[in-house]
């Protein structure tokens, strides 16, 4: 294995870390390796020296949550059915991914594909996966602070249950924070298409409320 | 609610996932390392599956026929089974050649309007297979028996010898009226059976429901790059 220092000038602690595998644990692990491994940076320091497998796992690992949210919100009460299909989808066409475009959007793609398809055929057969799942977002409400975040939780979740798959898909991008340009290269509708989509959900949301 | 306010409440579900994103790593860890257990929806299984038994189908209709062809009697029903395993097989075809070109990594507008009209091909076939199988199935009986018949008695006995014509007949005229009443009946069932999920699919099936919804979702996502 290849041993590298962590070179991002945005960690603080520089610790030493192996390809694939992090000597760093807890919160601090998480937080360390959501700034050391960017897809970008990932794939330009560990193409050469790892294994496909390695790199695989590592890019998952670094965009875990983005998959998680994609499958909170298409799966539900089936989340873990949709999260191995989507793994399965992703690795098995990770042999043809394009390493000089950008990881999320080829990533966000597979998985809004796979979770849509997934999504409907549930439904076809009366298996709706319209629940929220509690235990998907760890609802333990042990205080009444919790249990109002649990609740706005419940709203956002019947909220996207409320949009079409097309909406969901773009409000999930959106909530996550995508500019225009990456909602509509993962979507593959134009910039200008995104906004007027977007304009015609607040619109919406806000006749919803009066 | 505001877009804004939505944002703010979706952050929060960043600080709830923990616990669910160790298990997510293991589950991703043994996808890579045991590729023979994946539990993945195949679409190509049961259009290979129809095409080899179309195939197979086609096969002993054109011997059956080459064999048979100065007895008109047994030339009907071997034909319209041909027929049948013919269109079969040519909507089987085009189903995988969808799905082989389908690229999972492609914009989601667009595969998700392929997968669509992938489900509205198959809607219709599902339709038309149970829609002729009274038909179909009669006619693959009557070419079955004589086969075994004919095998079984050295060529002495002739099926549609023992048969009373009118029976035969019946069943032919069964099977034509049947396409008209089964769409029929399906629609009128179909609306019954709103809280029997398995039944209503079926029933949605053959009746067409499942077809318009199929071609709006087409259509709908078609129009999402369209519009400005």
């Amino acid at each position: 294995m290849n041993r590298e220092k962590a070179g991002d000038p945005k960690c603080s602690c520089r610790s030493t870390w192996v390809v694939g595998q992090t000597f760093l644990s807890g919160r601090h692990k998480q937080e360390c390796l959501c700034r050391l491994m960017t897809s970008e940076g990932l794939l330009s320091s560990m193409s050469q020296t790892t294994s496909e497998h390695d790199l695989f796992l590592s890019l998952m690992e670094s965009h875990q949550r983005m998959l998680f949210k994609v499958c909170w919100v298409y799966g539900a009460n089936q989340r873990d059915d949709l999260m191995q299909e989507i793994i399965v989808r992703l690795w098995g066409a990770f042999g043809r991914y394009d390493r000089n475009r950008k990881f999320s959007t080829w990533m966000y793609r597979v998985s809004l594909n796979v979770a849509i398809d997934f999504r409907r055929r549930q439904q076809r057969w009366g298996r709706g996966a319209g629940l929220f799942d509690e235990a998907g977002a760890e609802a333990v409400a042990t205080s009444a602070e919790e249990a109002t975040k649990m609740q706005q939780l419940r709203e956002l979740h019947d909220l996207l249950e409320a949009q079409s798959d097309a909406d969901r898909a773009l409000l999930l991008l959106y909530l996550e924070g995508n500019s225009y340009q990456e909602i509509g290269d993962v979507l593959g509708i134009t910039e200008t298409n995104v906004g007027t989509r977007l304009n015609r959900l607040k619109k919406s949301m806000r006749d919803a409320v009066s | 609610m505001q877009l804004e306010e939505l944002q703010q409440q979706w952050q929060r579900l960043d600080q709830k996932l923990d616990l669910s994103l160790a298990m997510q790593n293991e589950l991703v860890k043994q996808v890579v390392m045991q590729p023979a257990q994946q539990r993945i929806n195949r679409l190509a299984i049961w259009p290979a599956i129809d095409v080899a038994f179309s195939l197979g189908v086609l096969l002993l209709c054109g011997s059956f026929l080459g064999n048979n062809w100065q007895d008109t009697r047994l030339m009907i029903p071997a034909e319209v089974v041909m027929i049948g395993a013919l269109a079969l097989l040519i909507s089987s075809v085009v189903q995988l050649n969808r799905i082989v070109s389908l690229d999972w990594t492609s914009p989601v507008a667009e595969i998700q309007k392929s997968l669509e009209q992938l489900r509205a091909i198959r809607i219709q076939q599902f339709s038309w297979v149970i829609l002729l199988s009274p038909l179909v199935g009669f006619c693959a009986l009557i070419v079955g028996l004589y086969w075994v018949l004919n095998w079984l008695s050295e060529g002495r006995v002739h099926i549609l010898d023992k048969l009373d014509p009118w029976w035969v007949i019946g069943n032919y005229v069964f099977g034509l009226v049947f396409l008209p009443l089964g769409y029929y009946l399906a629609r009128v069932l179909a609306r019954r059976c709103q809280h029997q999920s398995w039944w209503q699919a079926v029933l949605d099936g053959i009746s067409g429901m499942s077809l318009k919804r199929a071609t709006i979702e087409v259509e709908r996502w078609s129009s999402l790059g369209s519009r400005g």
